[in-house]
């Protein structure tokens, strides 16, 4: 099993949403959160 | 458009209460959650005990199929959460997270229970950063690391007993000095050379930054506290009821739940209805909570006879449901 990504990205709890700029990640968002939420979120960091 | 029933919830009893509410020509609306659609079940693996299924049935796959018969019905299941309940007056208000308003003249609740939280300071900051509810669901990313397991009933058990699949040592905090599990769980975990036991102890700290390092243990007979190094904590010490809209309209008993008339689903607001683990802290089983979500929508259907026009959601003549209010 190729645990490797999800150890390096630190993801220890599942569902995870990682955003990364430039190949290091800048924020993530665990657990599962309502459509709202993640729109505001995906929308708030790309302005 | 005035509805003649709002189920709020999405679990065994929710679902059931739609079967029945649906079968019996009212149409509902069964408003499931935006991310908790399907209730607990939907975070278990094998079903054993839920009559009907001698193979048993993955938990997530129950729920599929009871939508499915709440729909086949006319079930309308709406996957956003209820953030707002106007219940008191004849007319009910159930506000979802989109902004949407819905009315409706009998309201199921059936809105189950969460996980216990510890209750301490870091707790939530670093949930899903090692602290977590759900051994299932994250164990495996704490393959070859230290882990805590909280409380002594048979989840707890059950959660550290999994948790030896990955972890390369699991330690079972527990304020007593025995389990509450039942025997057999129990005995497997005393058995099971990866388990070792923290008893008289409780969690008073969890530290760690962006992740859990280790948390602060107290013995619960001398007062002593001592570090207790982990990288993941899971949290196994109860539920509590979802009732947290519901204050200061329904009836609650001391911890929360609602509390029903005898052994029907009435509150104490005409017109509003309650089942599942939202009101049961004995039994919590699935098919004691379909039990009870079918036992609301016939009393739901009972109620709305009463006031006449079921079925057609027309409006109801005021002095009518004030009368019935009165009894």
């Amino acid at each position: 099993m190729p645990t490797t990504t999800v150890t390096d990205a630190g993801v220890v709890s599942i569902p995870t949403l990682s955003s990364s700029v430039g190949g290091a990640p800048v924020k993530s968002l665990i657990g599962a959160k309502p459509r709202q939420l993640i729109a505001a979120e995906i929308d708030d960091l790309l302005t | 458009m005035q509805r003649d029933v709002v189920i709020v919830g999405s679990g065994p009893a929710g679902y059931a209460a739609g079967i029945y509410a649906a079968r019996a020509g009212l149409s509902p609306l069964i408003v499931a959650g935006s991310v908790t659609a399907g209730g607990a079940l939907v975070n278990t693996t094998e079903v054993e005990n839920f009559p009907g299924f001698p193979d048993g049935i993955q938990g997530p796959e129950l729920m599929d199929k009871l939508r499915a018969q709440a729909e086949k019905f006319g079930a309308e299941v709406l996957l956003d959460d209820v953030t707002a309940l106007d219940l008191t007056g004849p007319t009910k208000r159930v506000t979802t997270g989109s902004g949407e308003v819905f009315t409706a003249r009998a309201v199921v609740l059936a809105t189950g229970s969460a996980y216990r939280e510890l209750g301490l300071a870091d707790e939530k900051r670093l949930s899903g950063r090692g602290v977590s509810w759900c051994a299932t669901c994250d164990g495996f990313f704490f393959r070859g690391q230290e882990v805590v397991v909280v409380g002594g009933g048979d989840s707890a058990v059950e959660e550290a007993t999994f948790l030896t699949r990955f972890a390369s040592k699991v330690t079972l905090v527990h304020r007593r000095d025995a389990l509450r599990a039942s025997k057999i769980m129990a005995d497997r975990a005393a058995a099971n050379p990866r388990i070792a036991f923290a008893w008289n102890s409780e969690v008073v700290a969890i530290h760690g930054e962006d992740k859990v390092t280790g948390l602060t243990l107290r013995d619960t007979v001398t007062g002593a506290t001592r570090e207790h190094p982990a990288t993941g904590v899971f949290v196994a010490v109860g539920h509590v009821p979802r009732s947290e809209l519901l204050t200061g309209q329904v009836d609650l008993d001391e911890n929360g739940y609602v509390r029903v008339q005898g052994r029907t689903t009435l509150t104490n607001l005409p017109g509003v209805f309650a089942c599942g683990d939202v009101v049961d802290h004995t039994y919590r089983q699935a098919i004691t909570a379909a039990g009870s979500g079918a036992a609301a929508a016939l009393d739901a259907q009972h109620h709305l006879t009463g006031l006449g026009d079921v079925g057609t959601a027309g409006p109801v003549a005021p002095g009518v449901a004030h009368q019935l209010q009165e009894v």
